[in-house]
């Protein structure tokens, strides 16, 4: 009785993959019949849309054509520690989705565009951000896909998104360029197409934080590097070396690397003192690494400068560590000096209070980090006057003209990158370094444009 | 790099100092497990609520921060008498169930949290700012608080346990389940007495670790991990293995971070923790 | 019904449901559409990647220890297959096995000092040894790419005859997907056969008295250490199979990440919410609970509360969990009417 079942059970099996088998390989032979229905199946809708287009088009001239919907995806990691700074980001989509909707959409050709801004979670983890991915672009039809914050999750979705033909825009910071070559390097390259970057890597703005160290504290000659623990942060140590030489100053002590349930950080902070050192760079941060490592080394009795490349509000950085550092500066906008910054990033600011988003969770300027890059992805959409991932893209590469695109940090932005990374698609634009100076008050010190040649 | 011996003993006082938060998570966790003879998952999750009343009551609300810590300490031991009477105590001797039971309670505390609080990474003030010098070596004086903080209380729970008439019979219970049955001891209220109590020091572990460190929802299961970790080394069950464990804990890791980085220093100690489990599983202290 | 009818009519019901399972890809194309019919496609492989993991951990339950080190030992066969196929170049229909084989040698080289406990104390070892793994992972980022992860896109399973190649890991995942349930079905049958045969017995008499069983003269030792080596040889292979599907492995310590602590909580919450005495209950309980999170992602902040909550009602109120849903019906039912009868329930 038993072997029976047994049997049929086998033979179903063997059945089911003698089956796929035989799909699969006919997929191989004629790859072109199998995948070409699922783009028939959008082709006609297109086509279809088209001849509605061209039939509305000439009885009214006038008219401003249809109403439709364009969504975007977004992929943050909405829950688990550290949620916080993908609200915030997911706040600042948020805003730009209903500022362009508020002004009565995306105009391309004779219609409008209404924009729908669908936030998925990836918690931090590549499968949950391979789960997401698939959700937002099978299931709910995205073209435009705003990356994952975490430069792990970057590098699963991509894929995922190239197959389909997806653009993935990267929105947030980008650990370490293409020009530092290192395995899995998430930077774009020319490889990578439909995948432009809208903010700058932290090796790409590190030189104008040395520059602001030379100026300010000009008895620092050595410098001592940590950061999370990431192959990015070793990149960027081997890189520092001679970036350093190079301006006559010296890369003391060995790489700290912050492991990733790192609590206390006066052990580590103990070694890298130990090459007494002048200034500490935290080369890729979070804000818990920022103002620990500040905290830690001031209570250790160390006195120099504590710099960070990753964009992170100075004044928030110092809070969570308990407050009370000074000598903090690193790339940054400083919320709580909101005056002394563009007009742009005022109202950004109004909207968000305005929304009814909680003081509580205004996590530095993560949210302008995500407005940011939402808005100059609809403004490249409403130039390219096309919603097709591929001709956005091609648009966005053309846009090397200075000021072509606005962005909250400032006026004068352009698409460059060729010669470093191998492709036209980083965005230049003027940003901030915040400090704490030696008297306690975080401000927005000075304003830098980042250019990437 | 040359480490000099100055640096080593940075470390060593810096370890010692961070042994005192440990020890407060310890203490409760190695009572339970001695007299209830469970895990108790959810003990993170109560350190780490402990540590949220605190903020709720001295950061968003201006109670002084050592009332906000008093008032947390009931709290928490009223959670503590909840949890013992509504979900340990129905569920006799069942092993599995016990752990699904308490790992259950530890998803749902840090949802509620981590709901009810925003998301952002929070701070408690500092108990005592900046640091002071002794030979070279630089001391934190919130650490000092710490420590100073959760051998006092240690020292207070030891009296209560060796010199009042309760304190004995919960010895006596952990030490012969069996014998301190007849003699007339309630198990139900020993049971509940001592979760109690290791929910109170808890919140006590939670405040200093959040003012140390920063709060977030999920701050329970390091903390947690460290508890295990040091009462294995001083013997489950045993209150003097568990400050000694804390304080071992604290100088070891602070050490291995020193020598092989900050990454080592939290992998090692649990390598040391499985041997001790293997070779010597009554720890250092402990009985058989 | 005499006894053979009952077998009979159970195993057509299974060849129905394994019918039905191995359609179902293609009924949620035609149902859902092209596009939902892949991305639930994917979602079901996970759901086979965990129903592997979570029957694993029953296995080792059998004998009556616990073991929290599931999610540890997934990432040694997921990182091993995928660093042997990217690294040393071989084929990954070697190195799936090969992970399990990895993983499995762990647990032997750890299997003996481990069960020199018993208990809780058990359960500490493996799960610390869970955190091990993961933060080693993390440690030795030459090898494994650290926190950023580790990927290998172009790696997939696939099989040539001729000139045709029919590669498993394509962008509707159906090939996975029947890859999946092959290599599911064959381990969860192996652990059938384990369970029903005289061995099953012996670890059963342990788990219940362990004296008896050796005073009989048992070794226990030795049918502990096998149960765990062998589960564990599945959890790599749930591992392996993770890895060529999502094709990047990551070891960060976000409670989110499948080769986190919680992964095994979760695993150790599909196994009792579905049934940790039946063989089918991790698989009923894996299946529904993923199937349910999925479809409530909505909800997803609430996910864990909700599970947690769901995990302890059943403790108490249907300890044998979701299988036995019959048993408890007729007990409700009457507790019920004996509510609105006023009367107990034994006198109704």
């Amino acid at each position: 009785m038993k072997k029976t079942l047994v049997i049929i059970l086998t033979l179903l099996l063997a059945l089911g993959l003698a089956s796929v088998f035989a799909v699969g390989c006919g997929e191989e032979e004629s790859t072109e019949t199998t995948v070409a229905p699922t783009d028939t199946s959008e082709a006609p809708t297109e086509t279809t849309e088209a001849p509605t287009e061209t039939t509305v088009a000439p009885t009214d001239t006038t008219a401003t054509g249809e109403e439709r919907e364009l969504s975007i995806g977004g992929i943050a990691f909405l829950t688990g520690p550290g949620a916080a700074g993908a609200m915030a980001c997911k706040a600042g989509w948020e805003l730009a989705t209903a500022k362009i909707n508020d002004a009565g959409g995306l105009k391309i050709g004779n219609d409008t565009y209404k924009v729908k801004l669908l936030v998925e979670d990836d918690a931090m983890s590549v499968d949950q951000a391979a789960t997401a991915a698939q959700k937002l672009i099978h299931q709910d039809g995205v073209t435009f896909l705003m990356g994952p914050l975490v430069d792990a999750c970057k590098n699963v979705i991509y894929p995922i998104c190239a197959e389909a033909g997806v653009m993935l825009a990267n929105v947030d910071t980008c650990n370490a360029s293409a020009q530092l070559k290192y395995e899995g390097n998430t930077d774009l390259s020319p490889e990578r197409p439909l995948f432009p970057r809208f903010h700058y890597a932290n090796d790409e703005i590190i030189p104008y934080l040395i520059d602001y160290m030379e100026e300010n504290y000009p008895d620092a000659k050595k410098v001592a590097v940590c950061g999370v623990q990431e192959e990015c942060t070793v990149a960027l140590y081997e890189w520092l070396e001679g970036m350093l030489a190079a301006r006559g100053l010296e890369r003391v002590g060995q790489l700290e690397q912050m492991a990733a349930d790192t609590a206390d950080y006066v052990p580590p902070v103990t070694r890298l003192l130990s090459s007494n050192p002048d200034a500490i760079l935290v080369a890729v941060s979070t804000p818990t690494t920022w103002g620990f490592v500040s905290k830690a080394s001031r209570e250790l009795g160390f006195k120099g400068p504590v710099m960070c490349a990753t964009h992170l509000d100075v004044d928030f950085a110092n809070t969570i560590a308990g407050g009370g550092n000074i000598d903090m500066f690193g790339a940054g906008v400083c919320m709580s000096d909101l005056a002394s910054l563009p007009p742009q990033m005022q109202d950004a600011h109004a909207e968000y209070q305005a929304k009814g988003y909680s003081a509580a969770d205004e996590i530095a300027d993560v949210y302008l980090v995500g407005y940011n890059g939402l808005w100059v992805l609809l403004q490249t959409i409403e130039k390219a006057q096309s919603v097709d991932p591929q001709v956005v893209y091609e648009e966005y590469q053309k846009m090397t003209e200075p000021g072509v695109l606005q962005t909250l940090w400032g006026d004068g932005a352009y698409v460059g990158g060729l010669e470093s990374t191998g492709v036209n698609a980083v965005l230049n634009y003027p940003y901030w370094i915040n400090a704490i100076g030696s008297d306690g008050v975080a401000k927005n010190v000075q304003q830098v444009f980042v250019r990437v040649p | 790099m040359d480490i000099t011996g100055q640096d080593v003993a940075q470390s060593i006082i810096n370890g010692l100092c961070m042994g005192g938060t440990y020890i407060l998570i310890g203490l409760g966790l190695t009572l339970i497990l001695g007299i209830m003879n469970i895990l108790q998952f959810a003990h993170g999750e109560v350190y780490m609520i402990g540590a949220f009343t605190v903020y709720l009551l001295s950061v968003l609300n201006g109670v002084n921060l050592y009332v906000a810590v008093v008032i947390s300490m009931i709290t928490t031991a009223i959670l503590g008498l909840i949890l013992e009477r509504v979900l340990l105590r129905p569920l006799k001797g069942q092993f599995l169930s016990y752990v699904c039971v308490t790992t259950g309670l530890s998803l749902i505390l840090q949802t509620t949290i981590m709901l009810t609080f925003s998301k952002g990474t929070k701070q408690l003030p500092s108990l005592y700012k900046g640091s002071f010098e002794i030979a070279g070596a630089y001391v934190s004086r919130e650490r000092v608080v710490a420590i100073v903080i959760a051998l006092l209380l240690t020292l207070i729970l030891y009296t209560f346990l060796k010199r009042t008439k309760y304190g004995l019979a919960m010895t006596a219970s952990a030490q012969n389940r069996e014998g301190a049955l007849m003699q007339g001891i309630n198990p139900n209220l020993m049971s509940a007495m001592v979760v109690a109590i290791g929910s109170a020091l808890a919140a006590v572990g939670g405040a200093l670790g959040g003012s140390i460190f920063n709060l977030d929802p999920y701050m329970g299961g390091l903390a947690f991990m460290k508890g295990i970790t040091l009462i294995v080394i001083g013997g489950l069950g045993s209150i003097p293995g568990a400050v000694v464990g804390g304080l071992l804990l604290g100088v070891a890791e602070s050490l291995l971070a020193l020598f092989f980085g900050a990454q080592m220093g939290i992998i090692l100690p649990l390598v040391l923790v499985i041997a001790f489990l293997i070779f010597r599983p009554r720890g250092l202290f402990g009985h058989d | 019904m005499t006894e053979q009818q009952k077998r009979l009519s159970k195993g057509l019901v299974g060849v129905v449901i394994y019918a039905l399972v191995l359609a179902l890809p293609w009924i949620l194309r035609s149902g859902l559409g092209v596009g939902k019919g892949t991305y639930w496609t994917h979602i079901l492989i996970l759901v086979g990647v965990m129903i592997l993991s979570t029957s694993s951990m029953r296995a080792i339950f059998l004998t009556g220890e616990m073991s929290l080190g599931t999610a540890g030992f997934m990432l040694v066969g997921g990182y091993a297959a995928a660093l042997l196929s990217a690294k040393a170049g071989l084929s990954p229909w070697l190195t799936l096995l090969l992970g399990g084989l990895v993983a499995a040698a762990v647990a032997g080289l750890v299997a003996y000092p481990f069960f020199r406990v018993k208990g809780i104390y058990f359960v500490i070892c493996t799960l610390l040894l869970g955190f091990i793994f993961l933060y080693m992972a993390g440690y030795f980022k030459g090898l494994t790419g650290g926190w950023q992860g580790f990927q290998f896109y172009d790696i997939s399973p696939q099989i040539t005859v001729g000139s045709r190649t029919l590669k498993f890991g394509t962008k509707t995942n159906i090939e996975y997907f029947y890859l999946t349930v092959f290599v599911v079905s064959i381990c969860l049958f192996f652990m059938y056969r384990m369970e029903h045969s005289r061995v099953g017995m012996v670890w059963k008499s342990i788990r219940e008295a362990d004296v008896l069983a050796k005073s009989v003269g048992v070794n226990i030792m030795a049918h502990k250490i096998f149960i765990f080596v062998v589960a564990c040889f599945f959890i790599g292979i749930a591992g392996g199979l993770f890895a060529f599907h999502v094709h990047a492995l990551s070891p960060t310590s976000t409670p989110a990440n499948i080769f986190h602590f919680f992964t095994s909580v979760y695993c150790l919450m599909y196994m009792v919410v579905g049934g940790a005495n039946s063989f089918y209950g991790p698989i009923l309980g894996t299946s529904l609970f993923m199937v349910l999170r999925e479809l409530g992602r909505a909800v997803g902040e609430y996910w864990p509360m909700i599970a947690g909550a769901v995990l302890i009602l059943v403790v108490f109120f249907m300890p044998k969990g979701l299988v036995a849903t019959g048993e408890y019906l007729p007990v409700w039912y009457r507790k019920l009417r004996g509510l609105f009868k006023g009367k107990t329930p034994s006198s109704a």
